[in-house]
């Protein structure tokens, strides 16, 4: 069981990093290089096919993540724990919906932005911006699938946080210790 | 004893994920994508730029989780729960850092052969028929320490939190 334990909790933290990181790359790194490719058309099919490839990678993440939390955690009472861990234990919780709502929005628009041109070739200034030749119902689903990807590194970051200071309390108190064993 | 500062754990546990999902995103999702980009130097360009712009990210992460290690009392706590792979971190930390290093100054030098980073590739691993000779040789060695900072770093994360009875505990600490 222990080592069931310990394997769930390196794929919890693999499926975080991945997620965490592969948005950050993508939102800081990828997006605003694309206006070095001089055709718009170029850009706007780079930009939807780097990131529907990583959107696979990114939803099986999460949900490794998601799916390694929830068994261990519902087996918490709720009594082994200080009020300051349960309130940590439920804003998890609470962000991992969050988290999984906008995820899975973003996809939905990412792949509506797609299917706006062929090979999601839609013309676009940058990853962040339109430009004054993108239609208008492909710009609106640019910047919303922007501020859903923003909303995202947040909403993983914070899980990031709360999932590090959890470790820590975990090393302090015997009684969360033994618990926190079966948890990733 | 110094006990793992909160500010110090954070530092380290969010710097590598940064690190890990980053070069991720770049190998597996960007890399092959600029294939897809029609002028081979603009496939360059767009290498250059994006990676250029994670490194400013990325350099900033691994030092985070470099001193959080070191100086944030990671190491000491996780050296009492489990020696055994605090020492295998110890190892996979200087491995990740020297092949990052390597990677960057090797990105650095495919993109310096032309102006603006334009030079041409087949992908963001395979040199193409225009490649210069110096930054096709450069690419070829980027392939290699590329995956290797992913696979060290991917490791790094599985002895992130040593628990003493774990499996891998147990195997390294004999």
């Amino acid at each position: 069981m222990r080592t069931l334990s310990t394997a769930a909790w390196v794929a919890h933290n693999l499926g975080l990093a991945a997620c965490f990181g592969g948005l950050l790359f993508g939102k800081a790194a990828l997006n605003p290089s694309l206006s070095a490719i001089e055709s718009e058309a170029e850009r706007g099919k780079i930009l939807n096919t780097t990131w529907n490839r990583y959107n696979a990678i990114n939803v099986a993440s999460f949900a490794t993540a998601a799916i390694t939390w929830f068994p261990g955690r519902l087996g918490l009472s709720g009594k082994e724990i200080d009020q300051q861990t349960r309130n940590l234990v439920l804003a998890k919780d609470i962000l991992f919906g969050v988290g999984a709502l906008t995820g899975l929005a973003s996809v939905i628009q990412g792949r509506a932005l797609t299917d706006q041109a062929p090979d999601g070739a839609v013309p676009i200034e940058s990853g962040t911006t339109p430009s004054s030749e993108t239609p208008e119902k492909a710009a609106s689903l640019l910047r919303s699938v922007n501020q859903l990807g923003n909303l995202n590194i947040l909403v993983t970051g914070a899980i990031l946080g709360i999932t590090t200071v959890l470790s820590m309390k975990a090393t302090k108190s015997a009684r969360f210790s033994a618990v926190s064993r079966f948890l990733p | 004893m110094k006990k793992p500062s909160r500010i110090g754990k954070v530092a380290h546990d969010i710097g590598l994920s940064t690190w890990f999902g980053g070069t991720f995103f770049g190998q597996v999702s960007l890399n092959p994508t600029v294939s897809s980009i029609s002028d081979e130097s603009e496939r360059g360009r767009v290498l250059s730029e994006a990676w250029a712009r994670f490194q400013a990210a990325n350099l900033p992460a691994m030092l985070s989780t470099l001193l959080g290690w070191r100086l944030g009392g990671v190491r000491e706590d996780s050296d009492l729960r489990a020696p055994g792979l605090t020492r295998a971190k110890d190892v996979l930390l200087g491995g990740a850092a020297f092949n990052t290093v390597v990677s960057a100054i090797l990105g650095t030098s495919t993109a310096a052969v032309s102006r603006g980073g334009a030079t041409p590739v087949r992908s963001g691993t395979r040199p193409s028929r225009q490649t210069p000779p110096e930054a096709a040789l450069a690419m070829r060695l980027l392939r290699f320490t590329g995956d290797g900072s992913l696979v060290v770093v991917s490791a790094l994360i599985e002895t992130a939190e040593p628990k003493p009875r774990g499996f891998l505990s147990r195997l390294l600490s004999g």
